[in-house]
């Protein structure tokens, strides 16, 4: 589902964020990149969904060569991908429903499909009575969850989630950590970026990455 | 998905409500400008065409035989739409008419002196210079034909006017076009720059061009269609006062407005030009 092939990638000659990194993450995997803030998770996912090229090497995501694809299939590669954003990335002037459901408009889903999607997602994340409210009324633990559950309502197949939980507190990290075990069960790749090693544990039979120094190294 | 652009459009247009409504006045007076040439040109065309079926062909005979018998041959041919024939007695009678007061002038004139005449009308499709230079010629030839009057200097007059006109409204049309055109262009770009953000986010979640763009055009296709429906009321307005307020009082020329096709033509029209300038402000 994602390759990795001696990929390289450095923001200034000096400095690597990623150096020679070589990984293969199949269908169905759950995994869990940890690792201290600023160490390159979120660098490591903005080249998956490719809002980043590497300097070298190639990424393959969903069939699709990252490094010649063209412009006009990458809504495609996208669509293919859920992202829980560390920064949310809501639109602030739609409301809650509407940017939950901003995924599904987009891959054309129709209107009673979208609204059943939407307050199931936001019933399990307890947002039901928030749907009509503008999302900059919002507290940053409501953000975080619109977030979350506009990236799996459409269910992709890969799941980026940039710190998902670094908002919540531990019982709704459970209901999110639930969430992504339900779509990963259904054969979704699931990557969980966290800072947080303790939320492994959560996880018994998750694949955990640590990168360190522009490196990934398999923890068991 | 109409649904989310509808209601996106609408976000649009309330949250940029003044500039929206700036730009929504230029392009209206643009296509108002334009709509009037099209309205004078119009009334001008009808204006031709009535006059062309007051102005007949007529054509003098020696005898009033000569001119009967030419009657029938003519009546035959399919470009013609009437012939009357006028006795001299009736030529008389319509220069005493037409002389009013100064009937003194026709002492000694009686109806011999004058001669017996065909008044010819054409159908509107042959009133063009060539048929009617041809025309002329064929009934010259006629027996006891004197003379041949055609208003061919007035018609190749009227014909100039109308083509110096048609290429005026064409230039008009446009220099406004394009000019509305690269408003709404200029608008939808400014607009679509103030978004960036929110149009860097759906295309992170996989939206395609067309899907982040579609607001943006039924934005510039509504700027277009309220601007020519304005246009269009404005005119209206325009003519209903020219013709209650100038027509009636110091001139004999009622001004007609555009009918339903036309109407919707322009309308249809104005709505294009917006689609095109979202489109090229969208591609900026």
């Amino acid at each position: 589902m994602i390759q990795f092939i001696h990929v390289y990638k450095a923001y200034s000659p000096a400095h690597y964020v990623l150096q020679d990194l070589c990984l293969q993450i199949d269908p169905g995997e759950f995994v869990f990149l940890i690792g201290p803030s600023g160490v390159g998770k979120t660098t490591f996912f903005k080249l998956i969904y490719r809002e980043e090229l590497p300097n070298k090497g190639e990424i393959l995501v969903a069939g699709f060569n990252l490094k010649v694809l063209p412009a006009s299939k990458l809504p495609y590669l996208r669509q293919k991908i859920g992202i829980v954003f560390q920064d949310f990335k809501l639109l602030p002037e739609l409301n809650v429903y509407e940017n939950i459901a901003l995924g599904l408009q987009i891959l054309g889903y129709p209107v009673a499909y979208i609204k059943q999607k939407t307050c199931e997602l936001s019933e399990k994340l307890d947002l039901e009575r928030k749907l009509n409210s503008k999302v900059g009324t919002l507290s940053t633990g409501e953000k975080q969850r619109v977030v979350i559950a506009r990236a799996l309502a459409h269910q992709p197949p890969i799941l980026l989630a940039d710190e998902p939980t670094s908002n919540l507190d531990a019982r709704r990290s459970l209901v999110v950590i639930d969430l992504f075990r339900e779509l990963n069960s259904q054969g979704s790749v699931v990557i969980f970026a966290t800072h947080n090693r303790d939320l492994t544990n959560l996880v018994p039979k998750a694949r955990i990455m640590e990168l360190r120094e522009g490196a990934i190294q398999e923890r068991k | 998905m109409l649904s989310f652009w509808l209601k996106k459009t609408w976000h649009n247009i309330r949250n940029n409500l003044g500039p929206q409504l700036g730009c929504l006045l230029t392009i209206t007076l643009a296509l108002g400008t334009f709509g009037m040439f099209i309205l004078l040109g119009i009334n001008f065309v009808q204006e031709v065409k009535q006059w062309q079926r007051k102005i007949p062909i007529i054509v003098f005979f020696n005898t009033a035989e000569q001119a009967q018998l030419a009657k029938e041959k003519i009546e035959k041919r399919n470009q013609i739409s009437h012939v009357n024939y006028v006795s001299p007695k009736q030529s008389l009678l319509r220069l005493k008419k037409w002389l009013k007061d100064k009937e003194i002038l026709l002492e000694g004139i009686d109806d011999n002196t004058l001669l017996p005449s065909l008044e010819i009308g054409l159908k509107t499709e042959f009133y063009n210079l060539n048929f009617l230079t041809t025309f002329a010629h064929s009934l010259k030839k006629m027996p006891g034909v004197v003379e041949v009057v055609y208003p061919s200097q007035l018609f190749l007059l009227a014909v100039k006017g109308w083509k110096f006109f048609q290429i005026l409204l064409f230039l008009i049309g446009i220099f406004l076009s394009i000019a509305t055109i690269f408003i709404v262009s200029n608008f939808v770009y400014l607009h679509f720059q103030k978004k960036k953000e929110e149009i860097a986010i759906m295309r992170l979640l996989g939206a395609t061009e067309g899907f982040i763009r579609m607001p943006f055009f039924i934005e510039g296709i509504l700027q277009g269609f309220i601007a020519s429906l304005l246009s269009v009321f404005i005119l209206w307005l325009f003519a209903h006062w020219f013709n209650r307020q100038i027509a009636e009082a110091s001139l004999h020329f009622k001004l007609s407005f555009l009918n339903l096709k036309q109407t919707l033509g322009f309308i249809v029209f104005g709505s294009i030009l917006g689609y095109l300038g979202s489109f090229l402000g969208t591609k900026k």
